[in-house]
């Protein structure tokens, strides 16, 4: 096995050779030792099961019927944390139980989690799932198998998919590669890289045959960064602080002192 | 300090519905909070946010607006209300962490915050400032327990540190109050454009400052009724003055906003968001302040009391609408808050507001002070502290 | 300091000024959107969509079916003995040609082929993008209009074939 490179590592997601298989469901699932489920056929779009992410899946497959001809056709989307470069969920963490690491994946560390469920929120892909019926819950949400790629190894998901539909390597590379493959074969895709810089720019990069919000994806996302949104508030607080302080101190004082001149004015008259 | 309190009938509701939340929340802590609350992946929070830590911390606020009003501006006009404010935001700031409890994952271990250091998180600032702010209120509002108990040398201390902590308490409120609202800015494409405002920060702060007097004049009202003292009118109706002035400036940012952000067209939509709108910003806003600015109201009981209930209702159902009811989900997702979630943060409510009503019976809190500011002998400590001295006039 | 007993509150007024207040709310509402309503219009492009643009976003396709369905085994010039023949010889003509072997012409094809082979005498005058315009059209105008092609000197249509060419562009249309 070669030493792993130390350079940010991303996945390309290509949903035209995605075949629906669900091998990296269950790879995810198997790694991360998530129970089986009991789960309804249909309760959702489709043939789309279980119908969203949840604290048992980490990710999944979006089953989509595209009319691009004459006829409907499957196309599939991949759901899965995008571990951003600028995470939104571990900026909200008050207990900064989400950490970006170097190598590119966003990971939890349960042991600080008070389960504020603030990252459910803030999460502009909707990802972090919570199991409410456990009596020590958690947030659950995909790993980026953080774990095997610090040996050098691929995700679970990247290892098993038959069709390669999920490629995985150096940032930069995937980066070129997903522009490779748009470029050489521009009938084949969409001229449109999910996740490039999307809200900053991501570590799983989509590329697609068909609109992405054709395929369940969550579209129409700013490319800078969330958490910008409110570190231009939250960057001002000392100020504030000082300065409401002052300015509230300086009022007392000032009310203090027209008080203390009225009292004295009454009892000079009273004497 | 009259230990001997009579129990009358709402004292007895009020505690049994406090006892149906107690048991709730055993089955929430017995079987994880899937067992008492609807809140789903969609709607990670709901009612318990909703009602119970935003709104309950929002109608908090009504300590650090009156002792703004009084402390600071110098109104000693209104001082009366101050004791009464204090005790009230004591116990609403210590209902939000009850709530908390509750609503946490995993509260035993919500001290991992004071242990952390994420300064990006609104969050963490709430919790600092919170707990911070719940400490002050405890030594501003101990000052009436020790006089009564007249344990003069821990009192003194108080005294001497009043100033400093009571700006502190105040300058910590405009912290927190408005970092609910920059929590919020975090999701723009997850909040409805009626609600989602990069403004939020202020609009929570001043949301949270007009409550205060409102949920003042009303305590007031009440605790006449209750306790068989003739209200000030004359005061109330200068505080409902200053009311309507702040229910007015806030009707025009709100407005502003809306107009500013381009989002009139969602208010004009047939939506259930534009109609959750249009109430709160009816009753909650328009109603009131048109009622505030009629002296007959200001001057009446009942209009008083119709007006101030109305602006604290509004502030409740802005604090709904943009933590809950206007999140955007999947056509699929849904959430309506059980009678779990609603019955824990009732019993919660009630079990606070019959601490008050214990309290306004044992401690001096109603009290009518003497007309001149100060006693000689307290001429040493700062005026400003003036409003803390009881009618025994202990030093 | 006495008070007197505090004036009744009247609800007219309540109501006035509600209703004040609402009215002022709304006159902002509606100038901010009749604005924004401006700007978009000023916004417009300049050229529009003809309707041969909106008729091509659901084109009728004749060509394309004829060439994937016909042109395989024989040259689209052996469909000009077509533009003679009778409707009834057009279907039995394409049935034939479903029985040789390899012609692998589908049964709920048949339709769609008959039909645009009864249109391609129409190809004589008018260019694709003409003929696509029949989209827009409903049946009764569709039938009006062939009817007065047909009335055309050198139109080589019989009255009688009238609805059957309009029958044809009405198939081809509701695949």
């Amino acid at each position: 096995m070669t030493t792993p490179s130390a350079k940010p590592k991303a996945m390309i997601q290509d949903n035209t050779r995605c075949i629906g298989c669900r091998a990296c469901m269950i790879a995810c699932k198997s790694w991360n030792n998530r129970p089986a489920d009991h789960t309804e056929f249909f309760a959702g779009p489709g043939y789309q099961n279980p119908v969203d992410l949840d604290a048992n899946n980490y990710t999944l497959i979006t089953f989509n019927e595209i009319v691009t001809g004459a006829q409907p056709d499957w196309v599939f989307g991949r759901q899965l944390c995008m571990h951003c470069a600028h995470p939104a969920c571990a900026s909200a963490c008050p207990t900064t139980a989400l950490t970006k690491t170097a190598l590119g994946p966003v990971v939890f560390n349960e042991s600080r989690c008070i389960g504020c469920r603030a990252c459910m929120q803030a999460c502009p892909f909707l990802i972090p799932k919570y199991d409410y019926e456990n009596l020590n819950p958690k947030i659950h949400k995909c790993t980026f198998c953080a774990d095997r790629i610090e040996t050098g190894l691929k995700p679970a998901c990247a290892t098993v998919c038959p069709t390669a539909a999920i490629s995985f390597g150096d940032r930069d590379d995937m980066v070129a590669e997903a522009k490779r493959r748009i470029a050489t074969a521009p009938g084949t895709y969409i001229p449109e890289i999910y996740g490039l810089d999307d809200v900053g720019g991501t570590s799983v990069l989509h590329l697609s045959s068909v609109p992405f919000e054709q395929i369940g994806y969550i579209t129409g996302l700013p490319k800078t960064p969330m958490p910008d949104l409110t570190h231009r508030w939250l960057r001002v607080t000392p100020h504030f602080f000082a300065l409401l302080y002052a300015v509230f101190g300086a009022l007392t004082w000032i009310m203090h002192r027209r008080s203390s001149r009225a009292e004295s004015k009454d009892k000079d008259h009273t004497t | 300090m009259n230990w001997r309190v009579r129990l009358t009938r709402w004292d007895l509701i009020l505690l049994a519905i406090t006892a149906v939340g107690v048991v709730l929340a055993v089955v929430r802590y017995a079987g994880g909070i899937g067992s008492v609350a609807n809140i789903n992946n969609a709607y990670p929070w709901g009612w318990w946010v909703g009602f119970g830590i935003m709104t309950m911390i929002a109608l908090g606020g009504v300590g650090f607006t009156i002792t703004l009003l009084v402390e600071i501006l110098g109104r000693h006009r209104y001082h009366v209300l101050l004791r009464p404010a204090v005790l009230m935001g004591l116990l609403c700031y210590a209902s939000a962490i009850v709530m908390l409890m509750v609503e946490l994952g995993r509260p035993w271990k919500v001290w991992m915050i004071l242990v952390s250091w994420a300064p990006s998180a609104a969050l963490y600032e709430v919790g600092w400032c919170a707990f911070l702010y719940l400490n002050v209120l405890v030594l501003e509002f101990a000052q009436v327990p020790l006089e009564e108990l007249g344990w003069g040398r821990a009192l003194k201390v108080l005294r001497v540190i009043y100033i400093p902590i009571m700006l502190l308490g105040v300058t910590l409120s405009h912290l927190h109050q408005s970092s609910l609202g920059t929590l919020l800015t975090l999701i723009p494409h997850k909040i409805n454009a009626l609600w989602w405002s990069d403004q939020l920060p202020l609009i929570f702060l001043f949301s949270a400052m007009m409550a205060g007097p409102a949920l003042a004049i009303l305590e007031h009202l009440v605790a006449a009724r209750w306790l068989g003292f003739p209200p000030n009118m004359d005061m109330l109706a200068g505080l409902a003055r200053i009311e309507a002035w702040l229910v007015g400036l806030l009707l025009v940012f709100r407005i502003g906003d809306l107009v500013v952000r381009g989002a009139v067209d969602a208010a004009l939509s047939g939506t259930s968001f534009a109609a959750s709108f249009w109430v709160e910003i009816g009753f909650g806003l328009l109603l009131p302040l048109v009622l505030l600015m009629m002296p007959e109201v200001r001057e009446s009981r009942a209009g008083l009391a119709t007006a101030c209930s109305l602006v604290v209702a509004g502030v409740l159902l802005h604090r709904l609408n943009v933590a809950v009811f206007g999140l955007r989900v999947r056509h699929w997702e849904t959430y309506v808050p059980s009678l779990g979630e609603i019955g824990i943060s009732l019993g919660i409510a009630a079990g606070a507001a019959f601490v008050f009503g214990v309290l306004v019976r044992i401690l001096p809190i109603h009290e009518e002070l003497p007309p001149t500011s100060s006693a000689p002998e307290s001429r040493a400590a700062a005026p400003a502290a003036a409003a803390w001295h009881g009618a025994r006039g202990v030093s | 300091m006495t008070t007197d007993r505090p004036s009744r509150i009247s609800g007219f007024r309540v109501v006035l000024a509600l209703v004040l207040l609402v009215n002022l709310i709304l006159t902002i509402a509606l100038i901010t959107q009749v604005r924004e309503i401006q700007q978009r219009v000023a916004r417009l492009p300049a050229d529009l969509a003809t309707k041969r643009d909106v008729a091509s976003l659901r084109p009728l396709q004749v060509r394309q079916i004829i060439q994937k369905n016909c042109v395989e085994c024989h040259s689209a010039r052996r469909l000009g003995v077509t533009v003679s023949m009778e409707p009834t010889e057009i279907r039995g003509t394409v049935e034939r040609m479903q029985t040789h072997p390899g012609a692998n012409i589908p049964e709920r094809e048949l339709e769609r082929i008959s039909a645009s082979i009864m249109v391609v005498r129409c190809a004589r005058c008018h260019d694709e993008g003409t003929l696509n315009l029949m989209v827009l059209k409903t049946q009764p105008e569709r039938i009006a209009t062939v009817r007065r092609m047909a009335a055309l000197p050198g139109s080589g249509v019989r009255p009688d074939q009238v609805t059957a060419i309009a029958q044809a562009f009405e198939k081809l249309l509701s695949q």
